[in-house]
């Protein structure tokens, strides 16, 4: 139940290595020195994150509120990034969309609403991974869908996406078994069914049945 | 002459000995309940104290306490270094957010772990060691809680409402950021050659 599972077994903070905390008075960030501790860096990294996020906020009962401010930047570059999209010009457009998930992942403070976040990068995610479908970065959209995946995203578009990058990639053997799951969602989806067949044939080449 | 109707002049407990009468004074009994009390009271605790030593030495369900460990570092490193009091409050913050996650995980698996126990399919020690879980991450909770009340006298409303929502948002940003990583891991798993445009080379 660990949130990693570093190869490096766990040292624990005692008093010889609290003295390894450095804190930078400039930045007001604090780091560590010699340590791998997967988990105790990833902790470190959100303290400081939440340090970042807390020292400009002079309301001390700040509350879980969407930033307006935050709000309009992201939406701003994302839908400059979907106008290029609509005139063709993918890379331009997937760079923008890619500007808008790194500045929601910069510039959102971690106590802003979960639900709302969420739904913000599902969006961006969905047609990132469209985007990443036409240009062929194949390997992108899979994770990509990954993601949207372990988000809760579960849904037949989904999977036809999955099964869809996966064919592209040679790997029949993984594209199978996401057809099946997308199939058993809706058993009577055109693309779905098309993408089914697809993966039975290509099987059946690669055993040499065919 | 009269008599009793016994053809004797004694009553019946005239010719037997009087029993000795032992002065016994007022605090014996006092003296042996306390006595009882004391002891029970002495073996109560040894064995309260047996128990909670045995419980100490179960491990944990999860692995170590990162985000309570770096904030006690850091409330120490406060007291000796001038550091903005915002850092203490982020790692409070993390830590409670630590907490809400242990509390969801654990209430998550709750019903299945039940099952497990009641099936025999887990032992007792495991259960045992789920039900200390539990009474801990209340514990950790309560203990942020009140840290945060010391920090900031009307924090604690507001303080489990952030520390949730903290939690959901870094779980969600642990998953964004796994994303590189695993893209390396099956780009060689898989051996996929790329080019500069993550086009795959046929």
């Amino acid at each position: 139940m660990g949130q990693s599972t570093g190869a490096t077994p766990p040292v624990p903070i005692t008093a010889k290595n609290k003295t390894m905390i450095q804190y930078d008075s400039n930045n007001k960030q604090l780091s560590i020195d010699n340590d791998s501790n997967t988990d105790r860096l990833t902790n470190l990294n959100q303290i400081n994150k939440l340090t970042t996020a807390l020292v400009p906020e002079t309301n001390p009962n700040f509350q879980p509120q969407p930033n307006n401010e935050t709000t309009n930047m992201v939406k701003n570059m994302f839908q400059s990034g979907m106008q290029q999209a609509q005139n063709k010009n993918i890379p331009d457009a997937l760079r923008k969309v890619d500007l808008a998930v790194d500045m929601r992942n910069k510039a959102r403070k971690p106590w802003e609403p979960f639900s709302f976040q969420l739904q913000e990068l599902h969006m961006m995610l969905r047609n990132r991974t469209d985007l990443e479908l036409v240009s062929q970065r194949n390997l992108d959209a899979w994770q990509d869908l990954e993601m949207l995946l372990n988000c809760g995203m579960v849904v037949p578009e989904v999977f036809i996406r999955l099964t869809d990058c996966l064919l592209k990639l040679n790997l029949v053997e993984l594209a199978r078994p996401y057809c099946e799951r997308g199939l058993s969602l809706d058993p009577k989806n055109g693309p779905l069914l098309a993408l089914f067949q697809a993966c039975e044939k290509k099987m059946l080449e690669i055993e040499g049945d065919l | 002459m009269s008599d009793n109707g016994t053809h004797f002049n004694e009553t019946f407990f005239e010719g037997q000995e009087k029993p000795e009468i032992k002065v016994v004074s007022v605090y014996t009994p006092l003296v042996y309940v306390s006595i009882l009390v004391i002891s029970l009271m002495i073996f109560a605790s040894k064995y309260r104290r047996s128990q909670v030593k045995k419980l100490a030495e179960l491990p944990s369900i999860f692995d170590e306490h990162e985000a309570r460990d770096l904030y006690f570092a850091i409330a120490e490193l406060a007291e000796t270094e001038q550091l903005h009091p915002k850092v203490v409050k982020a790692a409070l913050l993390n830590r409670g957010a630590e907490a809400v996650r242990r509390t969801i995980k654990l209430r998550e698996v709750a019903v299945q772990i039940e099952i497990l126990y009641k099936n025999g399919s887990v032992d007792d020690k495991y259960w045992q060691r789920y039900q200390n879980e539990m009474k801990l991450v209340d514990l950790e909770l309560k203990s942020c809680i009140e840290e945060a009340e010391r920090l900031q006298p009307d924090w604690p409303q507001a303080f489990v409402n952030l520390c949730r929502e903290i939690c959901f948002n870094q779980a969600l940003q642990r998953r964004y950021d796994s994303i590189l990583d695993r893209k390396n891991i099956f780009q060689k798993l898989y051996q996929l050659k790329l080019d500069d445009n993550g086009k795959l080379i046929q």
